[in-house]
């Protein structure tokens, strides 16, 4: 029988997966991958056009 | 203050998509070994997944689905976004290593060799043995990806599940050998190539 004295920890902090997820992992992906385009861009435009 | 969404920008590897299509072609690189085909299966997975990644981080931040549940449905979440995350950068890698094989076929894995296929992961460039084509013809990528290694290596790390690749690696090919009944089913007698999309999915390699 769960003790309604005993406050629900699990339920009301954030884990600490999801908030690595949150704060760090999510937005600094979104911004490596959006860079990582432009980068394999850049390097087909520089390295392999002048090869066609 | 977190942000409650992602959303990727699609135009450089649509241009890259455009450029390979032109290299494609017969006056420019032709298409030995159906490198063309490589690329573009690794680029469509790469959107794919990037469409993963924004749909479970907005999961996490919904209501119902990841803060008014338990905390083995918020991993449920975590983990196929995670999984998403790592298969962006194998598809990335893959299509990569498609272009370049097209262009020097003793720099990058053999596109046509399937035990060279599963080497293929962003450890490529980063490991300690990388594969030679990527300083070579794509030295601003490999520099970028270096320069991020912490964020790549937590990222592979965090999808470390012995169990799932022991029932991928331990039958020749999971995707096609299970739920055959299924495909009795549907009157197709074995998997064909248009009844693929019928299958569960399957980690890339």
């Amino acid at each position: 029988m769960k003790d309604p004295k005993i406050p629900d920890v699990e339920r009301k902090s954030i884990p600490y997966n999801q908030r690595l997820v949150l704060e760090e992992i999510g937005p600094e992906f979104n911004l490596f991958i959006d860079e990582l385009g432009y980068k394999a861009l850049n390097d087909v435009q520089m390295k392999i056009t002048p090869m066609l | 203050m977190s942000r409650f969404e992602l959303h990727f920008d699609w135009s450089p590897f649509a241009k890259l998509d455009q450029f390979a299509l032109q290299a494609r072609q017969d006056y420019n690189l032709g298409n030995d070994n159906k490198w063309f085909n490589c690329f573009r299966g690794g680029l469509f997975g790469l959107k794919a997944r990037l469409k993963g990644v924004e749909m479970l981080y907005a999961d996490i931040h919904e209501w119902g689905k990841a803060f008014a549940n338990k905390p083995i449905e918020i991993e449920a979440i975590l983990g196929s976004l995670f999984f998403n995350m790592d298969s962006v950068l194998e598809c990335f890698v893959f299509a990569l290593n498609s272009l370049g094989y097209s262009l020097d076929p003793n720099g990058f894995l053999d596109i046509g060799n399937k035990a060279k296929l599963k080497q293929i992961s962003p450890y490529n460039l980063i490991g300690d043995k990388p594969i030679p084509g990527y300083a070579e013809y794509f030295p601003q990528t490999k520099a970028f990806i270096i320069e991020h290694k912490k964020l790549i290596k937590l990222i592979t790390a965090s999808t470390t599940f012995p169990s799932i690749d022991v029932l991928l690696f331990k039958e020749e090919n999971p995707r096609l050998t299970r739920r055959l009944s299924f495909l009795r089913r549907l009157a197709l007698r074995k998997p064909t190539k248009t009844g693929f999309c019928l299958l569960p999915i399957l980690k890339l390699f």
